[in-house]
């Protein structure tokens, strides 16, 4: 089951190096690391560091408690329980080198073939390994036992082939994201043969989850070699811990010390390997978590000493409260890296008023959405939004509880995703989805909220809102899905209606459907719109104000007409040249402005809808599975 | 979905068959002469060949196979070598007491598991996460067999909750029954607890930074229809792992069985193994893959339930 | 992980443990003291309900719950009688007369007469397990309806002892025809067995007969058995009450003191080394007698039983048990552990740098591996271990010259001879006694004389064997059963669990 660990690993992320020094900075890490160097170095200086010979019997010393010449006692057949601790060591550890040796001989090549030229090699690689996942392996484990006469290498080896299959999958795994990469397309022009793409290139990818495969492999190979020894299987004669606590399980409710060390000496090792590997399975894994409460902290004592102070706030208000329909007064937000704060939003301050459309445009990584989700209140995790005042509908929410401003979600504002696939649960048919806020937020019965569901798929035009109703996400195109995103927010009939980048992720004929939607839906219920966009087509379609962010500052906001005719910076002049022009993609105006010193920060900051998180964000957060 | 159960069955009952006839070649090249096994080194070769005789096994390997499987399809797995007892009546009678412990031991870590995952999923980080991960390691790292001594001495001796040893037919009491499986199956199911827990709360906290979520949360959702959508989400990598966990379950049981005096199919295992009795090894392969290769078929139809996509494509 | 290191934990847990075990020790002490359910914990499963399959060794309770035996044995392993009321021997001793009991009935109805006798001694004699017993015997006959007539080809002196010791269990003539046999008894013993509430392997409950013909042997209203491999498990099944009768472990006695139960205990096997290879032909130095004499020196038997096997056993050098009308304890001295002299005698016989021998070796018997492996290096001899099962070892150990062993021993003289030295066994396949003129001659005289006469044979026999160094043997190990406050065991030695007779109140 050790799959469970490297499930969520993602390969593009690991570098050797900086993963090798992230985890020196893990201190759960660093002593686990310590604490199994220390077990590897007495397993190997077994004979220089054991006291005595630990087959030496002394009739004596039978079951005789710790002394000074014998520090730990004698087991049950008078010999030293130190010696054969420590001679254990060097046993547990050469079958555990041998197992995981075997399973990485027999899983690790096999999984990376499969990987790499997939078809028929995959299919069969695959099913061989599902195969031998079905195969009770106890059961496996006794007969080859007996088949073998207990030969310990043999056992430690078939161990190693049950245990293949997780080498199978993850190197497998990892082959086939790094097989369609660029680079390896490379190698094959520059015609190197496919053995040495995949030891170049591909082993190199392989290799850090192998790692923690393998510290798993081992901790379960040592606990099913206990096991079986405990079972009976195996030499009493080679001291091992397995033996010995076959030994001590005879005698624990008398001498319950028998047990102890060699429960104990297997159970540290296989956990500081379990640390080990989990550590460095999060080093590498593609998860956010929440700050940890120390980190929090940290940061609320950082914001509180920086509030009130930083740069001038940008942008302007045009409305009075009353007035508005949402209105921020000197936003910042900011990410917890580590100890620091990395600001991605430096004090803006806007406002929209009811039946008016707000365009704030940007490039990626303007501070566009986080404005946005600070709005909403729906930052990502290790998000941090601080402002003067934001008001909604006259209300000022910054003094709210998370719950209050939950309640304002769905009722009072609607939100509009970018990605229409991904914004809708697989899992959920689409009336689930839209009949389900109506019931439990807007406390409707059932066929009142059906029947609002129905309504609003029409109005967004769905020709056949019964059959979407019964659909699941993936039987919906893009266009469609993104209307029963634009139903569902409307669904509830709020007064503001956020909407991110909404017609980005759509064909182009679909982007002015949706639009001239977005346009007529606004002007129906009398909303205000708040549109997020990077295009200066769509401002000039649908918005009646515009608001121009870059690198966390608004630089600059007016009427629609005005900016189009004479826009004051430079940067929107740009932004507005590269709308106008087909030939220049959105890419490559983010790549022009790459090397802003800000940009690379940007980056680094969860864009929202963005999947690839910092790998240096992701190390300090938690760490991965353990299982057996 | 009926063309897609009708694929799982087929493809489990190759995978049934594929591994019937490793099992049969490789048990008759690890057991070369199983007629000296049963025998004794001290019987005379016309003893042995009369034996040999009697069971077969004078006949060409590729014949006993056919012969065997020919009667395996049927569910006569032959006779025991080593009592002369009928391996199916054996398993019949050992079999439930294994499959007992195993499922209650399933079920066991699924709703624990679950319970854990997502409590410490959602709360990554929080003080509850870390006793959860912390509480992992420990449990990964306890031999097993410990665990279940600590088990009888406190709940069986102490408490008297529990019987200490041995198993009752449910047809004989129901309620005896589940008294008797109560411990070895807590003992069991403690690892696949952890693996469930595991895999189930990183399920949750990658289904937790997934964009719908956030745009469920935009329509105002309450937390707990929240979490019902995130499990949902992230139920398919549990039943996953706990498929896989009911295969390393039949394997532990043997440990648990033998502390626990429960007549189920670990010794009649390690007898067998020891005396060279190829009929009740094959007999327990066999029909130890079937139950595997069900627990799997039964996993696809809930990850078809769980997961429309399978289910309406 | 800083906080509350693992090692911290196991160890807290394993006082928690022994703290446990304490506490526990209170509330078993407490129950009551005239208990009139008896729960054995047993070693094994019963081999089989069909008395010709069965083994004496575990199976006692099982079998004489549920059948009579025509003759059982007293505390002292002298016969007594069962369903045979009287008995007697020709002066050739060749014909054995016995006398039935009448009005018995089977638990189907069918009543018990001589003829169902003979059915059941015929049945036994061609069973492969009981077959031995009877193997002297040319006939049984009827001769009236309680009168039964048994004719041997040879005068047999272990007859009488093997039919006590759970040989001649009667079956119900109806059973006895049925393939059911093996899982269903049919007899007419003290209890019935209760098959609706009993899962085979794992628990049998058995009902008391009304009007037991000897109703006052066996006083306990219910009978349950459970066989239970793990020592460790039935200690806890004894510690937690489901048994109130348990075959124990030396390391179970700390916890028995503490819990007040009963502790009977008495030799019962002895532990050593088995030479199979008198004469040398597999390992030449076993054929000097003064090698296995020194084989006998290098052993430190006492101290081998004190620590391995916690002191409960007797050390003596002898295969006849201690206690008995046999075992001499001034022998055991003969070989009083010495290096030095083991030294010498292997340099007198010629092997004064030690020889090597391979010997096989069982889970069974790793407890005496260590002690065996260093004791024969101490003094030069060095040892290959073949490793294999338990079912392997009784199968092939004879076929190495030499094996660490651990043998169940006979009260009755005549049966340890036999056992142990002129009858094969899995053992001792080939007996090679008869390559020893002295020893063939010994047994001869044994075989015809009788009474006092035929001890003092035996005897010299002993001696004889204890001067050739025939065995290593390190000492006796007793078979220790422990019991709950108001109840008692008797162990007899030859039975590895005694039979119910032997379970008494009080």
């Amino acid at each position: 089951m050790t799959e469970a660990l490297t499930a969520d690993l993602d390969s593009r992320a690991t570098r050797p190096g900086t993963v090798w020094r992230r985890y020196l900075r893990r201190p759960a890490g660093v002593i686990a690391l310590a604490v199994f160097v220390v077990i590897a170095l007495i397993g190997v200086l077994a004979p220089l560091l054991s006291p005595s010979d630990p087959n030496f019997v002394t009739l004596s010393l039978t079951k005789a408690p710790p002394s000074a010449a014998h520090w730990l006692g004698g087991d049950s057949s008078g010999r030293d329980i130190l010696s054969r601790l420590i001679w254990g060591t060097r046993t547990t550890l050469y079958g555990a080198l041998i197992a995981v040796v075997s399973g990485l001989v027999v899983g690790g090549p096999a999984g990376v073939a499969a990987g790499y030229f997939g078809g028929k090699t995959d299919r069969i690689g695959t099913w061989i390994s599902d195969a031998l996942q079905a195969i009770p392996g106890m059961i496996i484990l006794l007969i080859v036992a007996a088949a073998s006469g207990a030969d310990f290498t043999i056992i430690m080896i078939a161990i190693g082939v049950f245990m293949a299959p997780g080498y199978f999958r993850i190197a497998r795994s990892t082959t086939l994201s790094v097989r369609n990469e660029p680079y390896i397309d490379a190698a094959k022009v520059a015609g190197l043969t496919d053995l040495r793409t995949m030891s170049r290139h591909i082993i190199r990818a392989v290799y850090p989850p192998i790692i923690i495969q393998t510290a798993l492999t081992a901790g379960i190979a040592m606990g099913m070699q206990a096991g079986l020894q405990f079972l009976g299987i195996g030499s009493a004669v080679v001291p091992s811990w397995g033996a010995m606590m076959n030994d001590g399980f005879r005698n624990m409710l008398t001498n319950p010390l028998l047990l102890l060390w060699p429960a104990a000496a297997l159970g540290v090792t296989i956990a500081v390997l379990a640390i080990i590997g989990s550590t460095l399975a999060d080093l590498i894994s593609v998860r956010t978590d929440r700050a940890t409460r120390r980190q929090r902290t940290a940061a609320t004592r950082r914001r509180t000493a920086m509030a009130g102070s930083g740069g001038p706030a940008s942008g302007r208000t045009v409305y009075d409260i009353a007035g508005s329909a949402a209105r921020i007064e000197n936003l910042r937000v900011s990410y917890a890296k580590g100890d620091t704060d990395i600001e991605v939003v430096h004090g803006i301050t806007l406002d929209v008023a009811p039946g008016e459309v707000l365009g704030i445009v940007g490039e990626s990584g303007s501070g566009k959405s986080q404005t946005v989700f600070s709005l909403l209140d729906l930052l990502p995790n290790g998000g941090n939004a601080v402002a003067d005042a934001i008001w909604i509908n006259g209300l000022e929410v910054t003094g709210l509880s998370t719950a209050a401003r939950a309640k304002l979600l769905g009722t009072q504002i609607g939100y509009i995703p970018q990605e229409p696939m991904s914004n809708l649960d697989p899992s959920y048919s689409i009336g689930f989805q839209l009949v389900e806020p109506l019931r439990t937020v807007h406390s409707m019965r059932r066929r009142e909220a059906r029947a609002r569901a129905v309504a609003v798929l029409e109005r967004v035009g769905i020709t056949d809102p019964e059959r979407v109703m019964r659909s699941y996400p993936h039987q919906l195109s893009g266009g469609m899905a993104q209307r029963v995103l634009i139903a569902g927010a409307i669904a509830g009939r709020p007064s503001l209606l956020v909407a991110d980048e909404p017609t980005t992720a759509l064909d182009v004929t679909v982007q002015a459907e949706v639009l001239e939607l977005l346009r007529e839906l606004q002007a129906e219920y009398g909303m205000a719109l708040l549109l997020v966009t990077h295009n200066f087509g769509v401002v000039a379609d649908i918005c009646d104000r515009v608001a121009v962010m870059s690198n966390g500052h608004l630089v600059e906001v007016g009427d629609v007409d005005q900016i189009f005719e004479h826009p004051a910076d430079e940067y929107t002049a740009a932004l507005i040249g590269a709308s106008l022009d087909e030939s220049e993609s959105r890419r490559e105006l983010d790549e022009r402005h790459a090397g802003h010193p800000a940009a690379d920060r940007m980056a680094a900051a969860p864009a929202g809808a963005s999947t690839e998180r910092p790998a240096s964000v992701v190390a300090e957060h938690s760490r991965g599975v353990m299982s057996r | 979905m009926l063309r897609f159960t009708v694929r799982r069955v087929i493809s489990g009952a190759i995978l049934l068959v594929a591994i019937s006839i490793a099992a049969f070649f490789l048990s008759h090249w690890a057991f070369p002469n199983p007629a000296s096994a049963i025998l004794g080194d001290n019987a005379t070769p016309s003893q042995e060949a009369a034996l040999n005789s009697k069971l077969g096994l004078d006949q060409p390997i590729i014949t006993q196979f056919f012969s065997w499987i020919g009667h395996a399809v049927t569910g006569d797995f032959g006779t025991s070598w080593a009592n002369s007892r009928s391996v199916t009546g054996e398993l019949a009678s050992k079999l439930p007491v294994t499959l007992s412990i195993v499922i209650f031991a399933t079920l066991i870590s699924a709703v624990v598991g679950a319970a854990f995952g997502i409590v410490s999923g959602t709360r990554p980080g929080s003080a509850i996460d870390r006793v959860v991960k912390m509480a992992a390691v420990v449990l990964f790292a306890l031999p097993g067999f410990w665990v279940s001594l600590v088990l009888v001495i406190w709940f069986a001796i102490n408490l008297k909750w529990f019987p200490a040893v041995g198993y009752v037919q449910p047809a004989k009491s129901f309620a005896g029954w589940l008294d008797s499986i109560t411990l070895p199956a807590i003992a069991l199911s403690l690892g696949a607890i952890v693996s469930v827990a595991e895999q189930l709360r990183n399920a949750v906290v990658r289904v937790n930074g997934q964009e719908y979520v956030r745009t469920l949360r935009s329509r105002g959702l309450s937390r707990g229809r929240l979490i019902t959508h995130i499990v949902r989400n992230a139920s398919p990598a549990a039943l996953t792992v706990l498929a896989l966990q009911f295969v390393g379950l039949l394997g532990g049981a043997i440990i648990v069985e033998t502390i626990f005096n429960l007549p189920g199919i670990g010794a009649v295992t390690m007898s067998a193994a020891n005396s060279a009795d190829i009929p009740m090894i094959l007999g327990i392969t066999v029909v130890s893959v079937l139950f595997v290769v069900i627990v799997n078929l039964l996993l696809d139809l809930l990850l078809g339930i769980v997961n429309p996509k399978a289910r309406t494509s | 992980m800083k906080k509350f290191p693992i090692v911290a934990m196991l160890a807290a847990a394993a006082i928690v443990l022994t703290a446990c075990s304490s506490g526990g020790a209170t509330d078993s002490s407490s129950t009551s003291s005239a208990p009139t359910d008896l729960k054995i914990g047993n070693f094994l499963d019963v081999t089989s309900w069909d008395p010709a399959n069965a083994d004496i060794g575990f199976d006692g309770p099982y079998l004489s719950a549920v059948y009579d035996p025509l003759i059982a044995l007293d505390t002292d392993s002298q016969p007594i009688p069962a369903l045979a009321t009287d008995w007697s021997y020709s002066a050739d001793f060749l014909t054995l007369t016995m006398h039935l009991r009448t009005g018995v009935t089977f638990s189907d109805g069918t009543a018990f007469d001589a003829s169902v006798a003979v059915a059941n001694l015929e049945h036994l004699k061609a069973g492969t397990l009981s077959g031995p017993t009877y193997a002297n015997v040319a006939s049984f006959q009827a001769t009236d309806p309680t009168t039964l007539t048994i004719t041997l080809t040879q005068r047999d002196d272990t007859l009488l002892y093997l039919m006590g010791l759970g040989r001649s269990y009667m079956v119900s003539p109806k059973a006895l025809t049925s393939s059911t046999l093996a899982t269903t008894p049919v007899g007419s013993g003290p209890y019935v067995l209760d098959a609706s509430t009993s899962t085979a392997g794992s628990d049998y409950h058995f009902t008391k007969v009304d009007g037991y013909w000897d109703a006052s042997t066996y006083p306990f209203a219910n009978l349950e058995i459970m066989p239970i491999t793990d020592a460790t498990a039935r200690n806890n099944a004894m510690l937690s009450g489901q048994i109130n009768v348990n075959y124990a472990a030396a390391t179970d006695l700390p916890q028995a003191q503490q819990n007040s139960w009963n502790v009977s205990q008495k030799v019962a096997g002895w532990v050593g080394l088995q030479f199979i290879d008198h004469t040398g032909s597999m390992l030449a130095p076993l054929g000097n007698e003064k090698v296995r004499q020194a084989l006998n020196y290098a052993f430190d038997g006492a101290s081998i039983l004190q620590s391995i096997g916690s002191g409960a056993g007797v050390a003596t050098n002898q295969v006849f048990p201690d206690g008995g009308a046999i075992n001499d304890s001034s022998l055991n001295s003969t070989y009083a552990y010495n290096v030095a002299t083991a030294k010498q005698l292997l340099s007198d016989a010629g092997y004064a740098s030690g020889f090597s021998v391979t010997m096989p070796m069982s889970p069974v018997f790793q407890q005496w591996q260590a002690v065996t492996q260093q004791s024969l290096a101490d003094i030069g001899v060095t040892v290959t271990w073949d490793d294999m099962s338990q079912a392997d070892y009784q199968t092939k150990a004879a076929t190495y010259p030499m094996f660490v062993s651990y043998l169940a021993m006979d009260s009755n003289p005549n049966a340890t001879v036999a056992q142990m030295l002129t009858t094969p066994q899995w053992f001792d396949p080939t007996p090679e006694y008869t390559q020893f003129p002295e020893l063939v001659s010994l047994v001869d005289q044994i075989n015809q004389a009788t009474g006092d006469a035929q001890t003092a044979l035996i005897k010299q026999l002993n001696t004889q064997l204890t001067q050739m160094a025939w065995w290593s043997v390190w000492y006796q190990a007793n078979n220790i059963y422990v019991s709950s406050p108001g109840i008692t065991v008797t162990p007899i030695t030859g039975m590895m669990f005694p039979t119910l007779r032997y379970i008494q109140q009080g």
